[in-house]
Protein backbone atom coordinates (compact mmCIF):
# COMPACT_ATOMS: atom_id res chain seq x y z
CA UNK A 1 0.00 0.00 0.00
CA UNK A 2 2.79 2.53 0.61
CA UNK A 3 4.74 1.86 -2.46
CA UNK A 4 1.37 3.00 -4.26
CA UNK A 5 -0.10 5.65 -1.88
CA UNK A 6 -0.98 8.76 -3.25
CA UNK A 7 -1.67 7.10 -6.75
CA UNK A 8 -4.71 6.25 -8.27
CA UNK A 9 -4.19 2.39 -6.70
CA UNK A 10 -4.73 3.85 -3.49
CA UNK A 11 -7.34 6.73 -4.59
CA UNK A 12 -10.96 6.28 -2.40
CA UNK A 13 -12.75 6.56 -5.53
CA UNK A 14 -10.81 3.61 -7.49
CA UNK A 15 -13.79 0.68 -8.06
CA UNK A 16 -11.16 -1.54 -6.74
CA UNK A 17 -10.14 0.73 -3.42
CA UNK A 18 -14.26 0.39 -2.73
CA UNK A 19 -14.68 -3.10 -2.86
CA UNK A 20 -11.91 -3.96 -1.06
CA UNK A 21 -13.45 -1.70 1.55
CA UNK A 22 -16.86 -2.91 1.27
CA UNK A 23 -15.59 -6.99 1.23
CA UNK A 24 -14.11 -6.04 4.59
CA UNK A 25 -17.08 -4.47 5.80
CA UNK A 26 -19.42 -7.48 4.38
CA UNK A 27 -16.80 -9.82 6.15
CA UNK A 28 -17.29 -7.64 9.51
CA UNK A 29 -21.11 -8.14 9.15
CA UNK A 30 -21.31 -11.63 8.47
CA UNK A 31 -18.64 -12.10 11.87
CA UNK A 32 -21.13 -9.96 13.72
CA UNK A 33 -23.98 -12.00 12.31
CA UNK A 34 -22.60 -15.26 14.05
CA UNK A 35 -21.28 -13.76 17.18
CA UNK A 36 -25.14 -12.41 17.68
CA UNK A 37 -26.35 -16.08 16.86
CA UNK A 38 -23.94 -17.72 19.31
CA UNK A 39 -23.95 -14.84 22.28
CA UNK A 40 -23.12 -17.09 25.21
CA UNK A 41 -24.67 -13.87 27.04
CA UNK A 42 -21.73 -14.00 29.64
CA UNK A 43 -21.98 -10.18 29.97
CA UNK A 44 -24.60 -7.44 30.45
CA UNK A 45 -23.35 -4.74 27.88
CA UNK A 46 -26.69 -3.38 26.22
CA UNK A 47 -25.47 -0.03 27.30
CA UNK A 48 -22.33 -0.41 25.33
CA UNK A 49 -23.25 -1.62 22.74
CA UNK A 50 -25.86 1.71 21.85
CA UNK A 51 -22.96 3.58 22.53
CA UNK A 52 -20.91 1.97 19.86
CA UNK A 53 -23.83 1.78 17.83
CA UNK A 54 -24.02 5.32 18.00
CA UNK A 55 -20.37 6.23 17.46
CA UNK A 56 -20.73 4.01 14.11
CA UNK A 57 -24.16 5.99 12.80
CA UNK A 58 -22.20 8.81 12.53
CA UNK A 59 -20.18 6.99 9.82
CA UNK A 60 -22.56 5.21 8.16
CA UNK A 61 -22.03 6.19 4.69
CA UNK A 62 -22.45 3.03 2.36
CA UNK A 63 -25.59 0.47 2.24
CA UNK A 64 -23.23 -2.13 3.29
CA UNK A 65 -22.66 -0.12 6.50
CA UNK A 66 -26.46 0.80 6.75
CA UNK A 67 -26.76 -2.96 6.25
CA UNK A 68 -24.49 -3.91 8.96
CA UNK A 69 -26.45 -1.19 11.37
CA UNK A 70 -29.74 -2.61 10.69
CA UNK A 71 -28.06 -6.51 11.28
CA UNK A 72 -27.04 -4.91 14.83
CA UNK A 73 -30.25 -3.42 15.75
CA UNK A 74 -32.11 -6.00 14.60
CA UNK A 75 -29.66 -8.73 16.74
CA UNK A 76 -29.61 -6.47 19.56
CA UNK A 77 -33.51 -5.89 20.67
CA UNK A 78 -34.17 -3.56 24.04
CA UNK A 79 -35.52 -5.52 26.74
CA UNK A 80 -38.99 -3.76 25.62
CA UNK A 81 -38.34 -4.71 21.72
CA UNK A 82 -37.82 -7.97 22.92
CA UNK A 83 -40.83 -8.60 25.48
CA UNK A 84 -42.68 -7.93 22.38
CA UNK A 85 -41.00 -9.59 19.72
CA UNK A 86 -41.03 -12.78 22.18
CA UNK A 87 -37.13 -12.88 22.06
CA UNK A 88 -34.53 -12.23 24.27
CA UNK A 89 -32.36 -9.53 24.43
CA UNK A 90 -28.54 -9.99 23.58
CA UNK A 91 -27.09 -9.39 26.58
CA UNK A 92 -22.96 -9.85 24.90
CA UNK A 93 -20.25 -8.01 24.64
CA UNK A 94 -18.02 -9.68 23.29
CA UNK A 95 -19.02 -8.43 19.51
CA UNK A 96 -18.17 -4.73 20.31
CA UNK A 97 -14.29 -5.09 18.73
CA UNK A 98 -16.34 -6.08 15.66
CA UNK A 99 -18.68 -3.15 15.72
CA UNK A 100 -15.04 -0.96 16.74
CA UNK A 101 -13.69 -2.76 13.65
CA UNK A 102 -16.56 -1.64 11.33
CA UNK A 103 -16.22 1.44 12.39
CA UNK A 104 -12.40 1.85 12.13
CA UNK A 105 -13.04 0.54 8.25
CA UNK A 106 -15.53 3.61 7.93
CA UNK A 107 -12.84 6.17 9.48
CA UNK A 108 -9.84 4.85 7.30
CA UNK A 109 -12.41 5.03 4.31
CA UNK A 110 -12.64 9.05 5.80
CA UNK A 111 -9.60 9.66 6.40
CA UNK A 112 -8.64 8.23 2.57
CA UNK A 113 -11.12 10.66 1.27
CA UNK A 114 -9.56 13.45 3.24
CA UNK A 115 -5.99 12.29 2.05
CA UNK A 116 -5.59 9.89 -0.96
CA UNK A 117 -7.64 11.57 -3.96
CA UNK A 118 -5.27 12.08 -6.32
CA UNK A 119 -5.54 15.83 -7.88
CA UNK A 120 -6.23 16.13 -11.66
CA UNK A 121 -8.37 12.70 -11.70
CA UNK A 122 -11.67 13.76 -11.70
CA UNK A 123 -14.44 11.53 -10.86
CA UNK A 124 -14.92 10.92 -14.66
CA UNK A 125 -11.94 9.33 -14.41
CA UNK A 126 -12.85 6.43 -11.92
CA UNK A 127 -16.31 5.89 -13.83
CA UNK A 128 -14.91 5.49 -17.32
CA UNK A 129 -11.47 4.09 -16.79
CA UNK A 130 -11.08 0.41 -17.28
CA UNK A 131 -9.16 -1.72 -14.95
CA UNK A 132 -5.83 -1.84 -17.30
CA UNK A 133 -6.07 1.98 -17.42
CA UNK A 134 -6.39 2.08 -13.89
CA UNK A 135 -3.50 -0.36 -13.23
CA UNK A 136 -1.07 1.60 -15.78
CA UNK A 137 -1.92 4.85 -13.50
CA UNK A 138 -1.34 3.47 -10.85
CA UNK A 139 1.97 2.75 -11.84
CA UNK A 140 2.37 6.20 -12.93
CA UNK A 141 5.24 7.88 -10.04
CA UNK A 142 5.77 11.15 -9.51
CA UNK A 143 8.62 12.16 -11.83
CA UNK A 144 11.56 14.17 -9.92
CA UNK A 145 10.85 17.66 -10.13
CA UNK A 146 7.00 17.65 -11.75
CA UNK A 147 4.76 19.49 -9.16
CA UNK A 148 1.77 19.27 -11.00
CA UNK A 149 -0.19 16.84 -12.28
CA UNK A 150 -1.93 15.28 -15.43
CA UNK A 151 -4.76 13.66 -15.03
CA UNK A 152 -4.34 10.30 -12.97
CA UNK A 153 -0.76 11.28 -11.93
CA UNK A 154 -0.19 12.35 -8.13
CA UNK A 155 2.09 15.20 -7.40
CA UNK A 156 4.53 15.56 -4.61
CA UNK A 157 2.48 16.95 -2.11
CA UNK A 158 -0.49 14.10 -3.01
CA UNK A 159 2.12 11.24 -2.35
CA UNK A 160 3.17 12.74 0.83
CA UNK A 161 -0.45 13.34 2.23
CA UNK A 162 -1.68 9.84 1.09
CA UNK A 163 1.67 8.54 2.93
CA UNK A 164 0.59 10.11 5.98
CA UNK A 165 -2.32 7.79 6.42
CA UNK A 166 0.00 4.62 6.37
CA UNK A 167 3.21 5.72 7.87
CA UNK A 168 3.56 5.65 11.66
CA UNK A 169 4.51 8.17 13.73
CA UNK A 170 7.68 9.42 13.62
CA UNK A 171 8.31 10.46 17.22
CA UNK A 172 9.86 9.12 20.00
CA UNK A 173 7.82 6.58 21.93
CA UNK A 174 5.91 5.05 19.25
CA UNK A 175 7.12 1.58 18.15
CA UNK A 176 4.27 0.82 15.59
CA UNK A 177 4.65 -0.51 12.25
CA UNK A 178 1.74 1.09 11.15
CA UNK A 179 -0.16 4.09 10.36
CA UNK A 180 -2.74 4.81 13.07
CA UNK A 181 -5.82 3.89 10.95
CA UNK A 182 -4.47 0.78 10.01
CA UNK A 183 -3.31 -0.26 13.48
CA UNK A 184 -6.94 0.57 14.43
CA UNK A 185 -7.96 -2.45 12.28
CA UNK A 186 -5.02 -4.42 13.13
CA UNK A 187 -5.90 -4.04 17.33
CA UNK A 188 -9.78 -4.62 16.98
CA UNK A 189 -9.20 -7.82 14.77
CA UNK A 190 -6.49 -9.20 17.32
CA UNK A 191 -9.08 -8.33 20.03
CA UNK A 192 -11.87 -10.20 18.36
CA UNK A 193 -9.26 -13.60 17.79
CA UNK A 194 -8.29 -13.06 21.63
CA UNK A 195 -11.68 -13.23 22.75
CA UNK A 196 -12.21 -16.08 20.71
CA UNK A 197 -9.57 -17.84 22.05
CA UNK A 198 -10.93 -16.86 26.07
CA UNK A 199 -13.65 -18.85 24.78
CA UNK A 200 -12.66 -22.10 24.13
CA UNK A 201 -11.74 -24.29 27.22
CA UNK A 202 -8.12 -24.82 27.47
CA UNK A 203 -6.67 -22.40 25.76
CA UNK A 204 -4.37 -19.27 26.33
CA UNK A 205 -5.90 -16.30 28.13
CA UNK A 206 -8.65 -18.02 29.51
CA UNK B 1 5.94 25.55 21.43
CA UNK B 2 5.89 21.80 19.78
CA UNK B 3 4.27 19.13 22.28
CA UNK B 4 6.46 16.86 23.77
CA UNK B 5 5.38 13.24 23.76
CA UNK B 6 6.97 12.35 26.99
CA UNK B 7 5.29 15.68 28.51
CA UNK B 8 2.04 14.55 27.28
CA UNK B 9 2.29 11.01 27.69
CA UNK B 10 2.77 12.13 31.65
CA UNK B 11 -0.21 14.34 32.00
CA UNK B 12 -2.31 12.12 29.82
CA UNK B 13 -1.04 8.77 32.90
CA UNK B 14 -1.55 10.96 35.65
CA UNK B 15 -5.23 11.82 34.60
CA UNK B 16 -5.40 8.79 33.48
CA UNK B 17 -4.39 7.11 36.87
CA UNK B 18 -6.41 8.94 38.87
CA UNK B 19 -9.86 7.94 36.99
CA UNK B 20 -8.82 4.64 37.07
CA UNK B 21 -8.49 5.65 40.98
CA UNK B 22 -11.74 6.91 41.05
CA UNK B 23 -13.28 4.08 38.79
CA UNK B 24 -11.88 1.62 41.35
CA UNK B 25 -13.72 -0.60 44.09
CA UNK B 26 -13.27 -2.61 47.00
CA UNK B 27 -13.82 -5.59 45.24
CA UNK B 28 -12.20 -4.56 41.74
CA UNK B 29 -8.84 -2.44 41.84
CA UNK B 30 -8.06 -0.96 37.73
CA UNK B 31 -4.62 0.03 39.05
CA UNK B 32 -2.69 -2.86 38.03
CA UNK B 33 -4.60 -3.36 35.04
CA UNK B 34 -4.20 0.58 34.19
CA UNK B 35 -0.27 0.21 34.61
CA UNK B 36 0.12 -2.51 32.47
CA UNK B 37 -2.39 -2.10 30.05
CA UNK B 38 -3.41 1.22 29.67
CA UNK B 39 -0.24 3.28 30.60
CA UNK B 40 1.55 1.64 27.09
CA UNK B 41 -1.65 2.97 24.91
CA UNK B 42 -1.29 6.53 26.64
CA UNK B 43 2.27 6.53 25.18
CA UNK B 44 0.90 5.83 22.05
CA UNK B 45 -1.73 8.18 21.97
CA UNK B 46 0.68 10.85 23.24
CA UNK B 47 3.15 10.01 20.25
CA UNK B 48 0.22 10.18 17.33
CA UNK B 49 -1.14 13.53 18.74
CA UNK B 50 2.50 15.05 18.48
CA UNK B 51 2.72 13.16 14.83
CA UNK B 52 -0.51 14.95 14.21
CA UNK B 53 0.58 18.31 14.96
CA UNK B 54 3.73 18.18 13.07
CA UNK B 55 1.90 16.53 10.07
CA UNK B 56 -0.99 19.16 10.15
CA UNK B 57 1.05 22.12 10.71
CA UNK B 58 3.23 21.06 7.78
CA UNK B 59 -0.12 21.00 5.09
CA UNK B 60 0.41 16.50 5.20
CA UNK B 61 -3.00 16.32 7.21
CA UNK B 62 -6.50 17.82 6.83
CA UNK B 63 -7.82 18.77 10.20
CA UNK B 64 -10.52 15.97 9.57
CA UNK B 65 -8.67 13.41 9.06
CA UNK B 66 -6.26 14.04 11.99
CA UNK B 67 -9.59 13.55 14.50
CA UNK B 68 -9.92 10.41 12.61
CA UNK B 69 -7.06 9.39 13.15
CA UNK B 70 -6.98 10.14 16.93
CA UNK B 71 -10.66 8.57 16.78
CA UNK B 72 -9.25 5.24 15.64
CA UNK B 73 -6.47 5.34 17.80
CA UNK B 74 -9.14 5.93 20.94
CA UNK B 75 -10.63 2.68 19.25
CA UNK B 76 -7.80 0.63 19.00
CA UNK B 77 -7.11 1.16 22.91
CA UNK B 78 -10.50 0.31 23.65
CA UNK B 79 -10.87 -2.72 22.07
CA UNK B 80 -7.65 -4.11 22.63
CA UNK B 81 -7.32 -2.72 26.70
CA UNK B 82 -10.87 -4.36 26.89
CA UNK B 83 -9.64 -8.04 25.04
CA UNK B 84 -6.50 -8.76 27.19
CA UNK B 85 -7.52 -7.00 30.80
CA UNK B 86 -10.35 -7.00 33.09
CA UNK B 87 -10.99 -3.65 32.43
CA UNK B 88 -14.41 -3.23 30.83
CA UNK B 89 -14.84 -0.90 27.61
CA UNK B 90 -16.52 1.61 30.08
CA UNK B 91 -14.25 1.89 32.31
CA UNK B 92 -11.54 2.09 29.30
CA UNK B 93 -13.78 4.66 27.75
CA UNK B 94 -13.96 6.54 31.09
CA UNK B 95 -10.21 6.44 31.64
CA UNK B 96 -9.43 8.12 27.98
CA UNK B 97 -11.66 10.68 28.15
CA UNK B 98 -10.37 11.88 31.55
CA UNK B 99 -6.38 11.45 30.18
CA UNK B 100 -7.72 13.17 26.61
CA UNK B 101 -9.90 16.15 28.99
CA UNK B 102 -6.42 16.71 31.20
CA UNK B 103 -4.59 18.10 28.05
CA UNK B 104 -7.36 19.01 25.73
CA UNK B 105 -6.28 22.97 25.75
CA UNK B 106 -2.36 22.24 25.80
CA UNK B 107 -2.94 20.17 22.99
CA UNK B 108 -6.23 21.93 21.00
CA UNK B 109 -4.10 24.88 21.36
CA UNK B 110 -0.51 23.50 19.62
CA UNK B 111 -2.46 22.28 16.86
CA UNK B 112 -5.34 25.28 16.75
CA UNK B 113 -8.17 22.95 16.04
CA UNK B 114 -10.51 21.06 18.29
CA UNK B 115 -8.48 17.68 17.59
CA UNK B 116 -9.87 16.90 21.02
CA UNK B 117 -13.43 17.56 21.56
Amino acid sequence: MRSQAGTVATDPRNPQVQAALQRWLGELEAMQQLQFSTDPGLIECRAAADSVLRQVQDLVASQKQKTLMRAIAAASPTEDQAAQAGSAPAKSCEAIPISLAAKDVGLLQKIMEQQCRVPGADDAFFESAQDDKLAAAAGTRMKAGVKTAAAGSPTEKSQAMCLAVFLPPSVAGSNDPHGPPVSAIIGDLNAIVFIEGKKKPGTAGG
Amino acid sequence: MPLSASTLSGALTQAGQAAAGALSTAGKDLQGAFTTFVVPELQKIAAQIVSIEERTATGLLTEDAAKFMLAGQCDHTQSTVAAVSELTIFEVQNILNAALGAVRDVVNGAVHFALIP
